[in-house]
């Protein structure tokens, strides 16, 4: 994938749920864009955001007669993302994109896969369940949130996926609990031979283990505060060690975001270290 | 726009400045590397080090620290 810097323009907006899903016209993200890629957007006016703001890329489909609109799911939590999702139809939005060194890998051969998202995280895996449906790999869904206003999508995700289990923090919705505690379940019956996750840092440890545990591979999207999302800055490290057992620092945005579960240093990551 | 400092002799003004840049690849997506008029790497040491633990980087309403 190569990114472009483009000035893209709000085509519509939503709110469902706790996220605003905010659709872009950004000539030339979408078309190159691969599941597991995200976009980089300025935020605010008069220069005070200097951090650009990092988002999935959820969807990307024709719409209102342009040819590949660009949706990404907006939590509002922080100055930036609240402004983005307050933009209206027709403003002005830089972004950058499509970004990430590394989306997700998708299997060479036919096996059964489980796809795990936590909160707004999982916005990239809608794309990724098609791409791999087109591939003939089973796909299994597991979505978790604290409650139903932080569910994304779950109506969408039923259609694509083979079997679904909702699990929140309320009991709201699906079962109540944590991802970590339907996994061992999930991969025991969809016998996934790879697990692709999207979600908080601790979320995506709990995969890499349990996929380790039932002998999956596992692809995590890795989420970091973000400075500039084309790894330019060096501001986002991620602790990893390779099969020699040598640490190293790996930049998340162009070594990612997407990464093997089994080479992340997770102690390290956790307690923010960057090497 | 060449110019000519310290006896050395730039396409442009215009340097990439330490640790901005990333590895130079990830710039040549946005411009052409040519029109920079040099770039200037990160501190480099000749054993490998860690590096600083914890964000490094932070905005600022005064900007980026």
């Amino acid at each position: 994938m190569s990114p472009v810097h483009v000035t893209a323009e709000v085509l519509a907006s939503k709110r469902i749920g706790a996220f605003q899903h905010v659709t872009l016209v950004a000539p030339g993200v979408g078309e190159r864009f691969r599941p597991g890629a995200f976009v980089a957007v300025s935020v605010g006016t008069g220069g005070y955001h200097l951090a650009r703001r990092a988002f999935w890329i959820h969807q990307v489909r024709p719409l209102g007669g342009y040819a590949a609109t660009v949706t990404l799911v907006v939590e509002p939590r922080g100055e930036g993302t609240r402004w983005l999702a307050t933009r209206q139809r027709g403003d002005r939005v830089e972004v950058t994109g499509p970004l990430g060194g590394r989306p997700f890998a998708l299997p060479k051969e036919p096996v059964p896969t489980l796809l795990v998202g936590e909160g707004y995280a999982a916005a990239p895996l809608f794309a990724l369940a098609e791409r791999l449906r087109e591939r003939d790999c089973p796909v299994n869904l597991v979505l978790g949130a604290p409650d139903e206003a932080h569910l994304l999508s779950a109506l969408e995700a039923r259609r694509t996926a083979r079997a679904v289990t909702i699990v929140t923090g309320d009991g709201s919705v699906g079962a109540r609990g944590s991802i970590s505690e339907v996994l061992p379940e999930a991969l025991r019956r969809s016998g996934a031979a790879v697990v692709y996750a999207a979600g908080p840092a601790a979320t995506l440890h709990a995969v890499a283990l349990a996929a380790e545990e039932h002998g999956a591979w596992s692809q995590v999207a890795l989420e970091q505060r973000t400075t500039c999302g084309t790894g330019l800055c060096l501001g986002g490290p991620v602790p990893v060690g390779g099969e020699d057992g040598v640490a190293r620092t790996a930049r998340a945005c162009t070594d990612g975001p997407v990464v093997r579960g089994d080479r992340v240093r997770w102690d390290d990551l956790a307690r923010g270290a960057g090497a | 726009m060449s110019v000519t400092v310290a006896g050395l002799t730039l396409a442009s003004p215009v340097l990439v400045a330490s640790g901005c840049g990333g590895t130079g690849r990830e710039l040549s997506a946005y411009a052409p590397l040519r029109t920079y008029g040099a770039f200037v790497t990160r501190s480099i040491s000749r054993d490998a080090r860690p590096g600083a633990d914890g964000p490094t980087i932070a905005e600022t309403p005064a900007g980026l620290v």
